[in-house]
């Protein structure tokens, strides 16, 4: 056990470049697994569509490959999906929850987001004389997801 | 003599290298090395020695001119432990054992992947040979880490097992003898 502690502050020392590539490449191949499945396709499906040998693609989703722009396009237009998209390309998600409150009440809602996001409201904003129903609504976009 | 004959004998004569294949017993056991959401990592220490197999690893690489391959490594076995030990995450070397990172690398770690919750890390290296056998030193890691799987799973599976998995965990006796052949009298010359 004499290094548990030395791979802790040695985890800590990390690039952020590294972590960010390690990320994304994992993320890039969870997100062609997920197409994958959802099509009912398989890996030697997709090195087909590829015109590869299945073992370069089983390189490719390993989890650590280097993916250029014009590997990702490739499997892209393969999948007839995309496989990224940029903070700006991301569309706002808009979505409304309600619930009934009373004046004077605290609430903090909690919104189901995969970030865990968690609203709450004032009491000092609610202007109502008796119970109500409260329409939230909740705007999210990859930029604050992140 | 005739020709079948007299051709291995022109080789040796000129100095060619023969594999000798000494093999050594070795006492090694499998000890705790760190536990994460979905993996519980262990090691594998020779008797007699202070250091783990992962430690030796780490003692050599850990250095700035591997900063970046050792960082990436680094990175995967937490991100390995996060997400689970899936197949595709090592690259296949037989077996149970791995090799990762699979790609984007100049290092090699060997692992002995038991399922997806239990990765035994061993010792790796400079990757400078197409394949770890051609490389004495990579290949004498993979021989201790598969001798070790060879013996768990004998033990494991056995009528009376003494050793067992429960939970993401070993349990019993992680200790065993194995056969490996050294590095340093792999090769002789003739």
């Amino acid at each position: 056990m004499k290094k548990k502690n030395s791979i802790l502050e040695r985890r800590k020392k990390v690039g952020q470049d590294v972590k960010n590539m390690v990320a994304h490449s994992m993320a890039t191949v969870k997100e062609i697994y997920r197409i994958l499945d959802k099509n009912g396709l398989t890996q030697k499906e997709l090195a087909q569509r590829l015109g590869k040998f299945e073992s370069e693609i089983s390189k490719w989703l390993s989890g650590t490959h280097n993916f250029t722009y014009l590997t990702v396009g490739k499997i892209e237009a393969a999948l007839g999906e995309r496989l990224i998209i940029t903070v700006s390309e991301a569309p706002i998600v808009m979505q409304f929850y309600s619930m009934t409150v009373k004046q004077g009440d605290d609430f903090v809602m909690s919104i189901p987001s995969e970030r865990g996001s968690v609203l709450g409201i004032d009491k000092s904003q609610m202007l109502l004389d008796s119970e109500a129903e409260v329409q939230v609504e909740v705007r999210e976009s990859c930029a604050q997801l992140n | 003599l005739p020709f079948f004959l007299s051709y291995p004998l022109f080789f040796i004569n000129k100095g060619l290298i023969l594999k000798l294949n000494l093999k050594v017993k070795r006492k090694v056991s499998i000890v705790p090395f760190e536990k994460h959401d979905q993996v519980v990592y262990y090691t594998i220490r020779f008797a007699g020695e202070e250091d783990t197999e992962f430690d030796k690893f780490f003692d050599k690489y850990d250095i700035d001119e591997f900063g970046e391959d050792f960082d990436i490594i680094t990175e995967w076995l937490y991100k390995i432990g996060e997400e689970g030990a899936i197949e595709r995450f090592f690259r296949p070397e037989g077996g149970r054992i791995g090799a990762i990172p699979v790609e984007t690398n100049r290092l090699r770690l060997y692992c002995l992947r038991i399922n997806e919750c239990v990765v035994i890390l061993g010792n790796g290296g400079e990757k400078t040979t197409r394949s770890y056998q051609e490389d004495p030193e990579l290949n004498e890691y993979v021989q201790a880490l598969r001798e070790t799987e060879k013996h768990l799973m004998a033990r494991m599976s056995s009528a009376n097992p003494r050793a067992s998995m429960y939970n993401c965990q070993l349990f019993g006796n992680l200790d065993f003898e194995i056969e490996i052949t050294p590095e340093t009298e792999n090769e002789e010359k003739k």
